[in-house]
This record gives C-alpha cells, structure tokens and sequence, in this order.
C-alpha cells in the first residue's frame, strides 16, 4: 500500500511538470554515439550514449520503468505500454546515429493508452525528446544549470526542462509538493537563497540541491531539497518548512509560524540499532572464523604428526623411492628382452605378415587407430557370441573349448604383431633422426628397427621410474606415466587395426580394393610416386623445363 | 609434439562435456549494439564467444560496431566494453546453472566491424559454429583462438593494412581459412591439436610469407593457386603427404614454378598422427 501511494505521488507529480513542459521536439538533434537494445522476456531497455559524453537509460524491467537507474512507476508484461516500447525498440533495431535520434524522437506515446500507462508513456516521450534534442542542459550529470523559476513567467520551458533533468529528486517532489501551493511559487535549482533582512518573498520558496538563509520574510513554505536550510534570528517563515533530505539550523523551529516536516529517502534511512546488530554479528562471525581456522590448523598438524609417525615405521622415504625406482626400471628392461625376443620370433616368422602391418599402420595411423578401437570394442562381444553360437549348435560344442582358449590367443597375437609393427615404424622413424651415439640403428634392419621402436615406447616408463627417484620431481614422473600409457594404447591400438585391416598381415594392398574412407585419396600414384623417388636421387634442382609426373601422364 | 595432442585431447573433453550443458526452460535475451566511429585511429577488438553460431563482417559506413546477440541469460552474460579505443565484445559464462535437457537452442552473436578503421582483432571461441568474413576490414594483427568449433575464415577482400603475424590457435576443430594471401601478413602460425584443417592460399598476394603449422592429430588440406611458388617442409611422424604437383628437392617439396614467381610461400608442417593433402586451386 505504503508503495502504490509512493507511487502514485511520483506519477502525480510527472502529470504536473509533464502538463506545462512544452515540446522539446523542434530543436537541434542530438548525437548519438552508441546504442544498446537488450530485449529479453522481462526487459526490454535502452542505452544511449551521446556525443557530449551524456547517458541515457531507459527500461521497462521486471515490472518497473526505470530512467536512468531510478524506478518511476510500474507496468504488466504485455500491457499497452510494454507493447509500444518493444514495437519501439524492434523498429530502431538496425539503425544508428541520425535516423536512430529521428526514430527515438518522433515516437509519440499511443493514444490507447490510459491513466498510469499514458503519463509513463508521455513521460518516456519527453524524456527521449529532451535527451535527443540538443541544449544546455545535459540529460544524465547530475550538476543542473542554476536557475530560478518563477511561476508567474510565462516562459517556463527551459527552467522546466532544467527541472526535469533532475529526475532523481523529482520523485521526492511529488511526494513533498503534494499539500503545497504552487500557484506562486519560486523555484531555485542549483543556487544558494538568501533573503535577507530587509527582503520579503511572498509565496512558496523551493530550493532544490542548494542552500537557503533566511534573514528576512517567506510569506509562505519553504521547501529544501538536497541541500540545507538556516533561519537566522529575525527571520522568519510564515507557512511550513518541508525538508527532503536536508538539514535545518539555525532559530527553535517551534518558534517559527508552522511546522518543520522532515523526509528522509529511502537510502539515507539509517537504523541505528540495526547497525549495532550488524556490527554484534560481524563479531559472531569472525570470532566463529578463527576459532574453525584454529581447530583445522590442529587438525592437519596432529594428521601430519600421525602421517610421520607411521612413515618413519616403514623405513626412510627416499631410500624406498630410489628402491622402488630401480625395481621399476629392472621391470622396464625385463620387459625390453622380452618383447625383444617376441620381436625376434615375429621377424623369424612371419616377416612379411610384420611388414604388411607395418606398412598399413604408416600409410594410415588414423584409419588404423580407428579400426583398432572398434575391434578391441568388439572383441568380448565377438568372444561371447561365438562360445553363444557354439553351444547353440550343439554340434558345435566340441569346437567350444579350442574356441574359448584359441580365441583370446589370437586376440593377444594380433594385438602383439601389431604393436611390434608400429614399434618397427618408430625404430626407423628413430633412425632416419641420425641421433648421436644411435648411429649402429640401420633401418634396413628390421629387427634393429623393432627394438630400437620398443626402446623408444619403453623410453617413457623409463624416464617415470628414473624421475621417481629423485626428490620433487614427482609431477614429472606422473607426465611421462601419462606419456607412456598414451603411447602404448596407441601404438597397440594402430598396431591392432592394422593387422585387422590387412587380415594378419596376409592382404597388405588393402588401400587398392573399394576403400569406403577414400582409397583412391589414399591410394599413391604410382606415376608420381615413381617420379618422386628419383627425384630424391638426383641433386639437380627441377626448373622451368622440367617434367612432373602429372606431366608426363598428359 | 604430445603436449599439443594431451591439449587436443583436453579441448575435445571438454567439448564433450560441453555439450551436455544444453538449456531447458531457456531465458533468452537479445542484445543489439553499435557504435559511431569517432576519431579512432586504431582500436583493440577482443572477441570472446563461448557458444552457439557466430558470424563477422564489415559494417555499414561511419559505424565502428554493430553486435547482436542471442544468449540465454541463464548460463552467458554479454559482455560489452569500449574504453580507450580498445573493445571486449562477446559472451561469458556466469557459472550459475548448468541445465540439462533435450531442447538445446545455441545462442547466436552476429559481428560487423568497420572499414575505416585498423584493427588489432582477437577473436576467441568455444564450442562455436563460425562463419567469419574478415574482407575489407584493416586488421593490424589477427589473433584467433578456437576451442571445439567448427570455423569457417574467409578474407574475400584483400587487407589495405600490412599486418605484422597472423596466428591461428585451433583446439579440436573442422578449421578453414580462405584466401589467406588477403591477409597481407609474412608471418602465419597455426597451431592446431586435434581436427580436420584447411588452408586456401588464394587471394591476392602482396608479399612472401612463411606459415608454420604444429599439428597434433588429423588432416591437413593446403589448396595453393596456381603461379604461387610454394615451398612446403615438414617434420612429421606418423603422418602421410599427398604432394600432388610438388616436386621434392632436399628436404622440401616445391612447385614447379617456384623459382619464377613473383611471390613465395614457405609453409612448414610440424605433424603426428594424422595426414597432409596437396591441391590446387583452379
């Protein structure tokens, strides 16, 4: 209720200055630098940005029509006035600068509209026009033009529209001129008032953002806002005195003709014994804040102490790490033989099935890898499916046991081929480097290719366990653990592939037959394959004259 | 080499989470922006884009920004600052809420940047769709940073300003750039982890420029136009070269009328994993 009357004055008192404020629609536009629409299903606002370095806001958000911060009145979503503002908004959405001024400019609040909506309206009108509309008086700064008003000139425009440029206390003023007469009224903005000794001013005195002295005689009230009020000895004041957000000194008022009313914003209210509780709760908490900080401070110590105590038991920690480090590098270099002399069998026999792998994994790692992470998806369903069918068959239980057992053997070969395969890959990769002290690697040899590929792989366990040993360097040690299980996942998993591609290593022109991933992209030109390689054997560079393969197929 | 790739491998993470962050119940705001070119000589452009379809290209005469922008307000906030000549423009995160469902709709952000004054552009994206026509603009340095997106970069006009690096850092994409000569740089870096790349040599060619590319895992398509003398390098592992119309000499791969053109490009590929295809534009 407290807020529908609050309100209602604030609108009451746009009607009153909206009602004489002539149109400010005919004078020099002005510019417009930037502009933002926000549009959204409680929003709908704009942002100017002028020239001169002014602002200007308007929304009609979550129920409010808000000018430049402050609230002036209400709306309901889809109501009259929210339509014609987003009608608004949606018409200037792609303009800028002139025809955005012009646009926002001749926007006329719709005549549909009524009571509340249409002094909102009217109001959102004045205010573009005067914010468009070049003059003295700058929209958003708060430091207004000094002026006086006197109500008995006809010419009111330009004071008014000084007034309305302080739309932050007009609110207070509805609410404050509401039992005053403002027939004969003088209005002072920005400008201190003394009305001295000698001097008498009949009717009501306003005072806006600036201080009044009273030494002489107000035949009627006086109103201050924002600013401060002094009735010296001798002076005097026949009506009321309405102080909004300003001060009085000065004579007892009591002593003065009518009363002194004091309102205070909303903001500057201040409870004190609300600021005591806050300031009693700010204790509270801090004190709750040091008193958790100091038991989680006990805590972590008595759990380091327990921590060392229970180390110290199981022996020094440095001496276990190099312990364990060393263990861990034995391990690497047991496993090394061992894939070593796999590597040794698989070149032994099945040279050319290793070759064919090999080969398929380095034209197309990714065709491979891919390949490989399907068959190793589909390597349980396929193992189930099979013992399934087996059983299903019933003739075929005697197969069953070979297949359970065979199976997962081959599996494990494929997957073994293949990652000696891309071991191979690597070794002549590591070759072809010409790294000093490996200069005995021949990648012709493809058992040196193997294991040097092996070693490579290995390199990083190696380093992880070497790193392990040594004080602070464990993050590193975990960076080459991540290293190496990429590593082997991918080279096991390209290696797989490859071997699915060329049917263990027994079809190695796969790339020849209806490739679906684009065999012919894929496939080399023989031509031009051919061509290359000479071209590497010779040391004359090619020149204008000289025939490419995709030449001479021509 | 392995670093790029864990990168890689992280943004596609990412991306994979990301894309169950999807809106129900969305809040959308629409916000549109412009500005007047005042008397800037030289302005910052930093934009930020976590998600949804993005667009660029020139803006009308005597603005210096248009932006419009579709988000919802639920999960991204606009992000707007023009100070001292240097401009933030984008979306971020609020961190608040993390909505799960079906009916995804991707916010929008559409760019249009003046023709009349040099830029410093740095565009950085999310899970974006982008399609970026950076032709007539005066771009000073180009800065361009994807995460899992799929970004199309034509400059379909040539740059009146000589640019001093162009860099491109791609995260798990589908990467194109056309017409790079357009660009008027000597120095291009693109450093991608994991995604299929394009990279159109077309436009006009002003002076020699050297690309470097650091790829971790995918594709690499290079179209070069005819009479362009291209010089290609690489240091790869794991990686196939379709080097149609290349001869090899050293180290190299070079066109066949490398020594007579009137500009040269040299372009190095740092690869694993993956492939590099060589084709000509007609």
């Amino acid at each position: 209720m407290r807020d529908y009357l609050s309100r209602a004055r604030q609108v009451a008192g746009w009607a009153l200055l909206i009602a004489v404020l002539p149109s400010a629609g005919s004078g020099q536009a002005r510019p417009v630098v930037s502009n933002q629409l926000a549009i959204s299903q409680t929003e709908a606002a704009l942002f100017l940005e002028f020239a001169d370095g002014g602002t200007l806001e308007i929304a009609l958000r979550d129920d409010a029509v808000v000018i430049d911060g402050e609230a002036q009145g209400g709306f309901s979503q889809g109501d009259a006035l929210d339509t014609a503002w987003r009608s608004l908004l949606g018409d200037i959405i792609s303009l800028s600068d002139g025809p955005l001024g012009e646009a926002l400019r001749s926007w006329e609040a719709p005549s549909a509209l009524q009571d509340e909506g249409l002094i909102l309206a009217q109001l959102l009108d004045h205010t573009l026009e005067d914010a468009l509309t070049a003059a003295d008086a700058s929209v958003s700064t708060n430091a207004g033009p000094a002026l006086v008003i006197d109500a008995t000139v006809p010419d009111l425009r330009r004071s008014l529209e000084a007034l309305l440029s302080r739309r932050d206390l007009l609110g207070r003023l509805g609410e404050v001129l509401e039992a005053v007469d403002m027939a004969t009224s003088r209005i002072h903005i920005g400008e201190d008032v003394v009305v001295s000794s000698n001097e008498s001013v009949e009717g009501t005195m306003v005072v806006i953002d600036a201080d009044a002295r009273i030494e002489g005689l107000v035949e009627g009230d006086v109103v201050v806002v924002g600013g401060s009020l002094e009735v010296v000895r001798g002076g005097q004041v026949t009506g009321e005195i309405r102080l909004v957000d300003s001060s009085y000194e000065g004579v007892d008022p009591s002593t003065l003709g009518g009363r002194l009313i004091r309102i205070e914003s909303d903001d500057q209210a201040v409870d004190p014994s609300a600021e005591v509780e806050n300031l009693e709760n700010l204790a509270d908490r801090i004190r709750r804040e040091i008193r958790d900080e100091l038991r989680d401070e006990l805590r972590t110590e008595l759990q380091e102490e327990f921590q060392d105590a229970g180390e110290s038991s199981r022996g020094y920690r440095p001496l276990r790490a190099i312990g364990n480090g060393i263990g861990e590098v034995v391990g690497s270099v047991i496993t090394f033989l061992l894939l070593s002399l796999l590597a040794l069998g698989a070149v032994y026999f099945a040279k050319d099935n290793l070759e064919a792998v090999a080969d398929a994994a380095q034209r197309n790692p990714m065709r491979a890898g891919m390949v490989g992470l399907a068959g190793t998806f589909l390597v349980l369903p396929t193992w189930v499916l099979g013992c399934v069918a087996l059983v299903a068959s019933v003739v075929g239980l005697i197969a069953l046991p070979f297949w359970l057992v065979l199976f997962p053997v081959a599996v494990a070969l494929g997957a073994g081929l293949g990652y000696l395969a891309v071991a191979k890959n690597v070794g002549e990769w590591v070759a072809s480097r010409n790294i000093n002290g490996l200069e005995w690697l021949r990648p012709t040899n493809t058992l040196y290719a193997i294991t040097a590929g092996i070693g490579t792989l290995l390199a990083f366990w190696v380093s992880a366990s070497v790193l392990g040993m040594v004080p602070f360097f464990g993050f590193f040690s975990g960076l080459f653990v991540t290293l190496g299980i990429v590593a082997t996942v991918a080279a096991v998993l390209i290696g797989f592939g490859a071997v699915l591609l060329t049917r263990g290593g027994r079809q190695p022109d796969f790339y020849g037959n209806d490739d679906p991933f684009g065999g012919g992209r894929w496939a080399p030109d023989r031509a031009a394959e051919e061509f290359r390689d000479a071209e590497e054997f010779s040391d004359t560079p090619a020149g204008p004259g000289t025939k490419t393969g995709d030449e001479n197929d021509v | 080499m392995y670093r790029r790739l864990s990168t890689g491998i992280s943004v596609a993470l990412v991306m994979v989470l990301g894309v169950a962050v999807v809106a129900q119940g969305q809040d959308r705001r629409t916000v549109t922006m412009s500005r007047q070119v005042d008397n800037e000589q030289n302005v910052d452009v930093n934009v930020r884009y976590a998600a949804g379809r993005f667009s660029i290209g020139p803006a009308a005469p005597g603005v210096l920004y248009h932006m419009q922008i579709e988000y919802d307000q639920g999960v991204f906030e606009a992000l707007v600052e023009y100070r001292g000549s240097s401009l933030r423009i984008g979306t971020r995160g609020v961190g608040r809420h993390v909505r799960l469902g079906r009916d995804h709709e991707v916010g929008e952000m559409q760019l249009a940047l003046s023709r009349d004054v040099a830029m410093d552009l740095k565009l950085e994206f999310g899970a974006v769709r982008a399609d970026i026509d950076l032709g007539g603009i005066l771009m000073t340095r180009l800065e361009i940073e994807t995460g899992a997106s799929q970004t199309l970069i034509d400059i379909s006009e040539p740059n009146r300003e000589s640019m001093t690096q162009a860099s491109m850092e791609v995260g798990a994409a589908d990467f194109t750039v056309r017409n790079i000569g357009n660009l008027n740089t000597p120095v291009i870096e693109v450093d991608a982890g994991v995604g299929d790349i394009e990279l159109g040599f077309g436009g006009d060619w002003k002076q020699n420029a050297r690309i470097s590319v650091d790829m971790g895992l995918g594709s690499l398509v290079l179209r070069f136009p005819r009479g362009l003398g291209v010089e290609l390098l690489k240091d790869t592992f794991l990686t196939s070269l379709d080097s149609e119309g290349l001869v090899k000499r050293g180290d190299g791969y070079y066109s066949l009328d490398y020594e007579e053109a009137d500009y040269r490009v040299t372009v190095d590929v740092d690869a694993a994993f993956g492939s590099i295809r060589v084709a000509w534009l007609e």
